[in-house]
């Protein structure tokens, strides 16, 4: 995929990955880098910003080895942000769709 | 790679960027735990560490997101602070009659460039102490009359340069070099006018930069072109800091003679455009003609209130000699 469509969505697609359910950096990448081809070296630094604005907060849970995990879950800013994102998102896809009319031509 | 050695690498290339201990081991601690994480979920331990990529490419990303994150407040401060400049200075030449020393208010401008743009980081305190000691080196020379020893104050930079790396045996040297610089001032100033052997002191430091390969001139790995550029670059410069120094101590000519050393940008730039038959940029060499012309100006006819109207070639020159986007 487009990198520059990737970069405009991926705060969308963390927030609401993380809205369904807290996560990890690791299980985001898992659930990401299949589907988006994206690496850890563009979500943790995300992850980290988002956590910095105020979007994202932390909580520890136990782990089988090594240190305990750190769950990312959003904050109440960051449901707002989230919700505002992604009501941007739908209406910016809808019209984009319209211009489109569900094909690419060849 | 293993965990260990990763986290090491990682810290090395973090301690290069952040100045922040705490932010540093966060960032180490979310690193260790992802590589948990992914061996707890069966993954091959050194098979994860490569998929994550060099060290230093996750700092760079980490600092390009933290760079983002800050933009639009401090592109706010960024663009506000020619006004702040100009104030400051009008206000110095109006009320104290100091038009110089007071233009030195125009260094404010590319300081809160360092300062508010970019990420929080170790290089940032070097690239300030540039102007910082660029405005003790003008201000303590206006008030007592001499550029020397005062001119020492600029192997602040190196010093702190070698003080702010890691390894202990450059922190030794950075502190060695700062109380070099302390001890020599001092000394010029207070004792011995003519201190001319306590250049002495500054001799380690150059061995040592040497020797720790800070002062080197490897060319290995440049085009043909790159290296005869360094090569001349290095030339020029050391032909210049001698001349320098010997103009200065036979002649007591320590400014605005330090103008010269604007000649290895204007040089360099002039060189690589004709080695790679580039087209010559006027605009590109305004600042260095601006601030050659406002120094000359200002110094030789006493007309530093109104030599500062040269600056404005720069945008001028930049409107009139601008190409087109297409």
């Amino acid at each position: 995929m487009n990198k520059q469509f990737k970069k405009g969505v991926l705060d969308l697609v963390l927030l609401h990955l993380i809205h369904e359910s807290p996560a990890t950096a690791y299980e985001l990448l898992k659930k990401l880098e299949t589907t988006l081809g994206v690496t850890q070296n563009t979500i943790y630094p995300l992850l980290r910003r988002l956590e910095n604005d105020g979007f994202l907060t932390h909580e520890r849970s136990a782990s089988q080895v090594g240190a305990p995990k750190k769950l990312f879950k959003l904050t109440a800013n960051g449901l707002e942000h989230y919700r505002m994102l992604c009501n941007d998102w739908m209406a910016f896809n809808t019209k984009i769709e319209e211009i489109l009319g569900g094909q690419c031509h060849e | 790679m293993n965990k260990e050695t990763f986290l090491s690498n990682l810290e090395i290339q973090l301690q290069e960027k952040l100045t922040d201990p705490n932010e540093i081991q966060d960032i180490l601690n979310d690193y260790a735990m992802m590589i948990d994480e992914a061996i707890e979920n069966g993954e091959d331990e050194s098979d994860f560490i490569a998929s994550l990529g060099s060290p230093q490419a996750m700092v760079d990303a980490i600092m390009e997101e933290t760079d983002e994150s800050k933009t639009h407040v401090t592109h706010k401060l960024v663009a506000i602070s020619p006004f702040i400049a100009l104030i400051g200075f009008f206000a110095s030449g109006f009320i104290f009659d100091a038009w110089h020393p007071g233009w030195v208010w125009f260094l404010f401008i590319p300081m809160s460039g360092i300062v508010f743009s970019g990420p929080q980081s170790l290089e940032k305190l070097v690239g300030l102490s540039v102007f910082l000691v660029l405005i003790g080196f003008f201000l303590g020379s206006f008030w007592l009359g001499t550029y020397d020893p005062l001119w020492a104050l600029f192997l602040i930079i190196p010093g702190l340069g070698f003080f702010l790396r890691a390894h202990p045996i450059y922190k030794v040297a950075g502190i060695y070099t700062l109380s070099a610089v302390v001890i020599y001032i001092a000394y010029g100033l207070i004792m011995d006018p003519a201190h001319y052997y306590g250049l002495l002191l500054f001799f380690p430091v150059v061995l040592f930069g040497l020797m720790s390969g800070v002062i080197t001139m490897n060319i290995d790995g440049l085009s043909r072109g790159e290296k005869h550029i360094k090569i001349f670059g290095t030339i020029l410069s050391a032909f210049l800091i001698i001349n320098y120094v010997l103009i200065g101590y036979q002649y007591a000519l320590w400014h605005p003679t330090w103008l010269i050393f604007l000649l290895i940008p204007i040089s360099i730039m002039l060189y690589a455009q004709i080695a790679f038959k580039e087209s010559i940029e006027f605009v590109a060499y305004t600042p260095f003609i601006a601030l050659t012309i406002f120094f000359l100006w200002g110094h030789f006819a006493n007309a530093y209130s109104y030599s500062w109207l040269i600056f404005l070639i720069i945008p001028i020159s930049g409107i009139l000699f601008e190409k087109g986007d297409a």
